[in-house]
C-alpha cells in the first residue's frame, strides 16, 4: 500500500503535495505546470521561513512565487551541495527534524542535512515508486543481499549506509553479507575473501543475489575471483546489481561502466539489464536510477538542469556543465534548486529509447576540485591537511 | 615497443621494461664516485647556453611545438632556460649555496683547527617531476648534476621530449666527457611498476616536484634511508600593513602579479592580508583593490581556465556569495567573469582557486604566527606593502609565522640568483656535509685540493712578457682591487683583482702558509711588510692572516727598528712576517733586545730570495727555530706557490689550484727537457679581472720530479734566480732603466750591474761602466732620480749602490757567447 504523508502546512504547500501523490515517476505527461507552481510555493516557504534564503534570493533581485514557465526556472538560482554541507540553515523549527544525515565526502568534508518527516518521508516514497515502476520490486520472492557498504554500527549516521539499509526492503532478505565490517574504534575493513565466499555461498542456493552499494568494492571482488581462479558464478536472472555513490576514493582505479557491467555479466550471470547503477545525495534526495537501457531519467518529481560552469547559465542538451536539481519536496531546509559538484551533460528521453519521456543525465566526473597544473597548493590538498 | 632513453648521456633503446629494471643499478653504480668538476659544468652550460640563444638546436623547439606551445611562449622558454645556463649566475648558484668553486675538496672551515669539511654527492639522485612543466625537469637535473650526483630523470609523457633532449644536448656541449655518466633520463608513467621500482631501488635521494599525494607516494615507495627531497606545493599572499592601505601603487603592484600568469606559481599571491580590525576598513580597501584589480587586469589578455577550474572558480565565488547572505564577508565581481575579489570577514589564510581569484582577509601583527600555523609548511612569498620603518618587523613576523621569501608587490614572481627556494638551498639539499678530524696528521694540512692530480692547462697562446702585459688594455669592468705592477716606468700600471678573484687566492695562500708551519691557533703574527702606493705586500699578508685567523700586529715596514721591537715585545708576537733583508736588520739593529725577549719562534719571509746563510743566522744567533718561505708570488700573477715542511729552501709546490706553470726553454717557447732550467710561465686558471695566459714572470726555474714526502701531487719547482730586464731587489728594478737613466746623464758606453750580498741582508748593487767616460756623482744623481724604485731600495737601506770604474777587461763576459753580461746576480753566493 502506497503510504499517504501531508507536508507541513497542507495549503501552503497543496501543490507539493499533489506533485509528490504522483505514483508514476516517469508518466508521458510531465505536468510542467504543476512542477512550477509546487516550485513557486516551496520557494515562497524557504522564503518566510529561511532568513539566508530570503537574503539569497534578494540579492538576486527575485520575488518568491513568481515561476512562470520553464524557462525561467532553467535559469532559476541555484544553491550550491557544498553550502548545505557547511552549514546549517533551518526552514522549520528544530524540533520538528526528524532525521539528521551525514555523508562522508571524498575530500573528508562531512555534511550535515537535516529532514523533517516529510521530507524524509517524501524521498523515501520516491524510491519505491521508481523502483516500482523500473520492475526492480520483487517483494514475492526472497533474495540474499551483497551490501558493498558499512556495516551498520549503533549511533552511525553515514548517509549512504542508511540508503543501502533501506534498500534491502525491495526484496524480502534471506543473508545479508556487508563487504566492509566493522573492526572496533569506528572503523571498517574490505572483507574482500568474506565477499567472496558469500558470494560462493549465494550461487549454491536457488535465489536472485541483490548486490547494492559502491561498484568499486563489486570490480575488487571479481578482480579478487579472477586471481584466485574462481567461477565464473551463476545466478538466477532475476538477480540485481546496484550501485550508488560513484568510485569516490577509489577514482584512479576506476574502470569504465561497460567494462564493469560486461565483466559482471561474465563472472557472476546477472543479466545486463539487471544492472542498474544509481545518482543521488544527501544534499538531494530524488532518486535517479537506470532504466535498462543504463540511463537515468529524471522523474516527474524533480527537474534537471546543466548549467555552464563559467556563466551559470542553461546550456543545450549535450553540453557538459554543472549537473542542478530542483526538488519542491524538500522544506525543512532551503535545498529546493541544489547544484551539485558534479559535471554532467542531460540528453532528451526519446535518446534513449527505453519508453521513458523524461530527459537523461551522464555524470562526467567531480566538478569544484581541480588539480592545479601548478606548484600552486589547492584547495583539496589544505582540506585534506587541515580536517 | 622500444622505449628510447638517456643512458649516460647517450641514446638507448630497450625492448621492455624488465631490461631496463635488469640493467639500471649496475649503469648507474658504474657511474658513482666519479667527479664532476664544477669548472665542467660551467664550462658546458656556457657553450649551451650559446647554442640555445643562437637557435642551433631546432630539435628542442620543435619538441615544445609539439606540447601545442606557441611560438613566443616557446621563445620566452628557451630564453629563460638559456639564462640559467649562464655561468655566471651558476657560479653565483655555486658560491652562495655551496660557498666554493670546488666545494667537493675538504678544507678547513676554521683556519685555527686540523679540521677539515666539505660537501660531497649524495649518490644517485632520481627526480620525479611534475608535467606541467617541461623545463623544471632539465632544469631539476642540472641542480643535481652541480651537487655532483648521478642524476635520473622520470620525465612524464606530457613533458613530451624536451627534458631528455635538453639533458643530451649537455652531455654533448661537455668537453671534458665527464658529465654525460652523469645523466639518465626516461619518459616512464607512474604506473609502470617494474621500472618505478628499480628507479626507487636504485636512488640514494629522490627530488620530488609535486603535490601532497605525490610526496606522500614517493615516500611510503622508497626505503627508509633514502633522503626525499620535497618540492611540494605552496601559498603565497600578499600583505598590506595598516600604514599601507591606500598605497594605490603597490595595489597595482600586486594586481600585476596576480594576472600576469593567472596566479599559477607557486609565488603568486592567492590573498591579501590587510592590517585591520575594522570590518569597514577591510570593504573599504577591497572595493580600492578591486577597481584597480579592473583596470590592471585589461591590460593582460586572459589564458582562461580550463573546465575543471572553472568549475573551481565558480564553486568559490558561490561559497562567498552565501556567506555574504549571511552579512559575512563579501563579493566582488568582475561582470565579465575575468576577475574576482572575495573578502572574508574573519583572519586565517584561505586557497584560491586562482585565475584571478583573490582573498582579502584581515590579520593582527602579533597573531599572525597563529592565524598562519595551519598553513605552515605551504607558505612560501609574502609581497609585503608597508611604510619602511615597518619592513624589519613584519618581515620578522612573516618570517617567525613559516613564510621564506619576503619580497616587495609586483616583484614575487621574480628570483635572484642563489636565492634559496622554499626555504633550503638545492645544492645543499642535494649533498652531505662530509667531515675529517685528525689533530696529528692534518696538523699543516688546511685542504686536500693539491693531494688531487694536478690539472695541466694546454695553450697555444705565444707567450706574454712584461711589456705585453703592461701594453694590454685593463677591462675594469671587474677590477676591484688594484695593485701596483712592479718594475715598470712612466706611468703606474696595475694588477688588478675582483675581489672573488682576490679572496680566492688569499685563501689559498693561507693554506699555503700553514702548509709552510703556520700555527693560526698559536701564532701571534707581526706583520712587517711595505704599504702605500699600491703596493701590495703588506695588504696581501693582512688578508692572508685574516684568512687564517691569526693573531695579528700590523706593523708594517717602519723605519724605526726599536719601536718595531717595543710593539713586538709589548704585544709577545712569536711570528715575524717580512722581506728577508728588513728582517735581517731588525734583528740586527734589536739583537739583544730580541734575544732577551726570546720569544720569536718563526720567521715567514717571502718577497726576495731567501739564502740559506739568513735561514742559518736567524736560527743560530736569534734563537729562531723555523725559518720558511712564506709565498712565492707576483704581483702581476699572484700567488704562485708555497713550501711545505719537506721544500728546501728555493723549493715550492705550485698553488696549483690557482696557476698553471710551465718550465720552458730560454731562448724558444718550447717545453724545458726533463731537468732543465728554463723561464717560469704561469697561466692563471680562474682569474676575472685580467687575464693572464703563459706570462713570462722573469723568474728561471727547474721542475723537481722526486714526489714530495708531504703526499701532495701539487708540482714542484726549484727556483735558480731572474732572467731579462726585470730583477728583483725588494721591489723589482728594471735593468733598461738603469741605461736610460745612464744616457739621460749622457754616458751610452757599456754597463754592467752586479749584485752581491752585503751581510746582514743587505745588497751591494755595483755598477760597473768604462773607466773615463764618466762623473761619478752626476751618474750617482741620474740613478737615483731616474731609475724607478731605486730610490726607495737605498733609502730603505735594502741596497748600497757603488759605481764601479771598470778598465777594459774588467767587464764579465758570457764564456760561450763572448757577450758582455748585462747582469749579474751573484747573491746566492756566500
Amino acid at each position: 500500500m502506497r503510504p499517504s504523508i501531508t507536508p507541513p502546512h497542507s495549503n501552503a504547500l497543496s501543490a507539493v503535495q499533489r506533485l509528490c501523490n504522483a505514483a508514476d515517476p516517469y508518466p508521458d505527461d510531465l505536468e510542467d505546470t504543476l512542477f512550477l507552481e509546487a516550485m513557486n510555493q516551496a520557494v515562497a516557504w524557504h522564503y518566510e521561513r529561511n532568513n539566508f534564503f530570503r537574503v539569497f534570493l534578494n540579492s538576486k533581485e527575485l520575488a518568491p512565487g513568481r515561476l512562470k514557465d520553464m524557462h525561467e526556472l532553467e535559469e532559476f538560482p541555484l544553491i550550491h551541495a557544498n553550502f548545505f554541507k557547511t552549514h546549517e540553515t533551518l526552514s522549520v523549527p528544530r524540533e520538528e527534524i526528524a532525521l539528521t544525515l551525514t555523508s562522508s565526502g571524498t575530500t573528508g568534508q562531512k555534511s550535515r542535512m537535516l529532514f523533517d518527516r516529510w521530507s524524509i518521508e517524501a524521498g523515501r516514497r520516491m524510491v519505491d515508486d521508481v523502483h516500482d515502476r523500473l520492475g526492480l520490486t520483487d517483494t514475492e520472492q526472497e533474495a540474499n543481499y551483497l551490501v558493498l557498504n558499512y556495516e551498520p554500527v549503533p549511533g552511525m549516521s553515514r548517509g549512504t549506509a542508511n540508503t543501502s539499509k533501506y534498500l534491502t526492503r525491495y526484496a524480502p532478505a534471506r543473508e545479508i553479507f556487508y563487504a566492509l565490517r566493522f573492526v572496533g574504534q569506528g572503523r571498517h575493513e574490505f572483507d574482500a575473501f568474506g565477499c567472496v565466499e558469500a558470494l560462493k555461498r549465494f550461487a549454491s542456493q536457488d535465489i536472485p543475489v541483490r548486490i547494492i552499494g559502491f561498484p568499486a568494492f563489486l570490480f575488487f571482488i571479481l578482480e579478487r575471483m579472477q586471481a584466485r581462479g574462481l567461477g565464473p558464478l551463476q545466478f538466477s536472472p532475476r538477480s540485481l546489481l546496484f550501485t550508488a555513490g560513484g568510485w569516490k576514493g577509489y577514482a584512479s582505479r576506476e574502470i569504465p561502466r561497460e567494462e564493469l557491467i560486461r565483466l559482471t555479466e561474465e563472472m557472476l550471470g546477472i543479466p545486463g539489464e539487471r544492472i542498474r547503477d544509481s545518482f543521488g545525495s544527501v544534499e538531494h534526495s530524488v532518486p535517479y536510477i537506470e532504466c535498462p537501457n543504463h540511463h537515468k531519467h529524471v522523474p516527474v518529481w524533480s527537474r534537471a538542469v546543466i548549467r555552464d560552469v563559467r556563466t551559470l547559465r542553461a546550456v543545450p542538451y549535450g553540453t557538459p556543465g554543472f549537473l542542478g536539481f530542483f526538488a519542491p519536496h524538500m522544506t525543512s531546509v532551503p535545498a529546493v534548486g541544489v547544484l551539485m559538484g558534479d559535471l554532467a551533460s542531460m540528453y532528451p528521453g526519446e535518446a534513449c529509447g527505453c519508453g521513458i519521456s523524461s530527459p537523461y543525465f551522464n555524470i562526467l566526473g567531480r566538478a569544484g576540485t581541480s588539480e592545479h597544473k601548478s606548484c600552486a597548493v589547492s584547495a583539496t590538498e589544505l582540506l585534506k591537511r587541515a580536517k | 615497443m622500444s622505449t628510447r632513453t638517456l643512458w649516460k648521456g647517450q641514446w638507448k633503446n630497450f625492448d621492455t621494461p624488465e631490461q631496463i629494471a635488469g640493467e639500471l643499478e649496475r649503469a648507474v653504480s658504474g657511474s658513482l664516485g666519479r667527479e664532476v668538476r664544477p669548472k665542467a659544468v660551467l664550462d658546458a652550460c656556457q657553450s649551451l647556453g650559446r647554442d640555445l640563444e643562437n637557435g642551433r638546436i631546432p630539435e628542442l623547439r620543435a619538441a615544445l611545438r609539439a606540447l601545442g606551445m606557441s611560438e613566443n611562449k616557446i621563445e620566452a622558454v628557451i630564453k629563460s632556460i638559456a639564462a640559467v645556463f649562464n655561468p655566471d649566475f651558476l657560479e653565483q648558484k655555486y658560491m652562495r649555496e655551496l660557498g666554493s668553486l670546488e666545494p667537493f675538496t675538504a678544507r678547513r672551515p676554521d683556519f685555527r683547527e686540523p679540521i677539515l669539511e666539505a660537501w660531497a654527492p649524495l649518490g644517485v639522485l632520481l627526480h620525479v617531476v611534475p608535467s606541467n612543466s617541461p623545463t623544471v625537469a632539465p632544469l631539476s637535473v642540472l641542480e643535481g648534476l652541480m651537487a655532483g650526483n648521478v642524476n635520473i630523470l622520470k620525465n612524464t609523457a606530457r613533458n613530451g621530449d624536451f627534458p631528455l633532449l635538453l639533458l643530451k644536448a649537455l652531455a654533448d656541449a661537455d668537453l671534458t666527457g665527464t658529465i654525460a655518466s652523469m645523466l639518465f633520463g626516461l619518459t616512464v608513467s607512474s604506473q609502470e611498476t617494474v621500472v618505478m621500482n628499480a628507479l626507487y631501488e636504485a636512488a640514494d635521494g629522490v627530488a620530488v616536484w609535486g603535490g601532497d599525494d605525490t610526496v606522500s607516494a614517493v615516500r611510503s615507495a622508497v626505503g627508509a634511508q633514502v633522503k626525499v627531497i620535497e618540492w611540494g606545493h605552496k601559498i603565497s599572499f600578499s600583505c598590506f600593513s595598516r600604514s599601507g592601505l591606500h598605497d594605490k601603487q603597490a595595489m597595482q603592484a600586486v594586481a600585476h602579479d596576480v594576472c600576469v600568469i593567472e596566479q599559477q606559481a607557486c609565488s603568486s599571491p592567492q590573498c591579501i592580508l590587510v592590517e585591520t580590525e575594522d570590518r569597514k576598513q577591510l570593504h573599504d580597501f577591497s572595493h580600492r583593490f578591486a577597481a584597480v584589480l579592473q583596470q590592471v587586469s585589461a591590460q593582460y589578455p586572459q589564458s582562461p581556465p580550463s573546465t575543471a577550474e572553472a568549475a573551481e572558480v565558480t564553486t568559490s565565488t558561490l561559497m562567498a556569495e552565501y556567506e555574504a547572505c549571511l552579512g559575512k564577508g563579501e563579493v566582488i565581481a568582475d561582470p565579465g567573469g575575468v576577475w574576482r575579489v572575495l573578502v572574508r570577514d574573519n583572519p586565517g589564510l584561505a586557497p584560491s582557486p586562482l585565475y584571478r581569484t583573490v582573498i582579502i582577509m584581515p590579520f593582527a601583527r602579533r597573531e599572525l604566527t597563529c592565524t598562519l600555523r595551519p598553513y605552515r609548511g605551504y607558505l612560501q612569498t609574502a609581497g609585503l606593502s608597508c611604510a619602511p620603518k615597518e619592513v624589519a618587523e613584519l618581515t620578522e613576523a612573516l618570517f617567525h609565522s613559516g613564510v621564506t621569501r619576503v619580497v616587495q608587490p609586483g616583484e614575487m614572481l621574480q628570483e635572484y640568483s642563489g636565492q634559496p627556494h622554499d626555504g633550503a638551498y638545492a645544492l645543499q639539499r642535494y649533498s652531505r656535509r662530509v667531515s675529517v678530524n685528525r689533530d696529528r696528521d692534518l696538523q699543516n694540512i688546511a685542504g686536500f685540493h693539491d693531494f688531487h692530480e694536478p690539472e695541466s692547462l694546454p695553450s697555444d697562446a705565444p707567450i706574454m712578457t712584461k711589456q705585453d702585459f703592461i701594453s694590454t688594455e685593463m677591462d675594469h669592468s671587474r677590477a676591484e682591487v688594484y695593485f701596483r705592477s712592479g718594475g715598470t716606468t712612466g706611468t703606474p700600471k696595475a694588477s688588478a683583482f675582483s675581489w672573488d678573484d682576490y679572496a680566492e687566492q688569499m685563501a689559498a695562500a693561507a693554506e699555503g702558509l700553514i702548509a709552510a708551519g703556520l700555527d693560526p691557533k698559536n701564532d701571534r703574527c707581526a706583520n712587517l711588510y711595505h704599504c702605500g702606493n699600491m703596493y701590495g705586500s703588506f695588504i696581501s699578508f693582512w688578508s692572508i692572516l685574516e684568512h687564517a685567523r691569526a693573531v695579528q700586529l700590523p706593523i708594517g715596514m717602519v723605519d724605526d727598528f726599536a719601536q718595531i721591537a717595543e710593539s713586538i715585545v709589548r704585544f709577545r708576537a712569536n711570528t715575524i712576517l717580512s722581506m728577508p733583508f728588513f728582517a735581517a736588520q731588525l734583528f740586527e739593529s734589536q739583537a739583544e733586545r730580541l734575544l732577551q725577549y726570546g720569544g720569536i719562534k718563526k720567521v715567514f719571509l717571502s718577497g726576495e730570495h731567501l739564502s740559506p746563510d739568513l735561514q742559518r743566522e736567524f736560527c743560530e744567533k736569534h734563537g729562531v727555530s723555523l725559518v720558511r718561505s712564506a709565498i712565492y708570488g707576483s704581483n702581476d700573477a699572484g700567488v704562485l706557490g708555497y713550501a711545505c715542511e719537506y721544500c728546501e729552501s728555493g723549493v715550492y709546490h705550485v698553488m696549483d689550484r690557482l696557476q698553471y706553470v710551465e718550465i720552458v726553454d730560454v731562448n724558444s717557447d718550447s717545453p724545458v727537457p726533463s731537468g732543465g732550467t728554463g723561464r717560469v710561465v704561469v697561466s692563471t686558471r680562474n682569474r676575472k679581472a685580467q687575464r693572464i695566459r703563459r706570462y713570462d714572470i722573469g723568474d728561471l726555474a727547474r721542475h723537481v720530479d722526486e714526489p714530495c714526502p708531504c703526499g701532495r701531487k701539487a708540482p714542484r719547482i726549484r727556483l735558480l734566480g731572474r732572467h731579462g730586464d726585470i730583477f728583483k731587489l725588494g721591489p723589482l728594478l728594471s735593468i733598461s732603466a738603469f741605461s736610460r737613466a745612464l744616457e739621460k746623464a749622457g754616458y751610452s758606453r757599456n754597463m754592467q750591474i752586479v749584485l752581491s750580498g752585503k751581510g746582514g741582508g743587505r745588497t751591494l748593487l755595483t755598477v760597473r761602466l768604462e773607466q773615463g767616460y764618466f762623473e761619478r756623482e752626476q751618474i750617482k744623481a741620474a740613478l737615483m732620480e731616474h731609475v724607478p724604485g731605486l730610490d726607495t731600495v737605498v733609502g730603505v737601506k735594502v741596497a748600497e749602490v757603488e759605481i764601479q770604474a771598470t778598465p777594459p777587461g774588467g767587464f764579465e763576459i758570457n764564456e760561450s757567447t763572448g757577450k758582455l753580461r748585462l747582469f749579474i746576480d751573484r747573491r746566492s753566493e756566500a
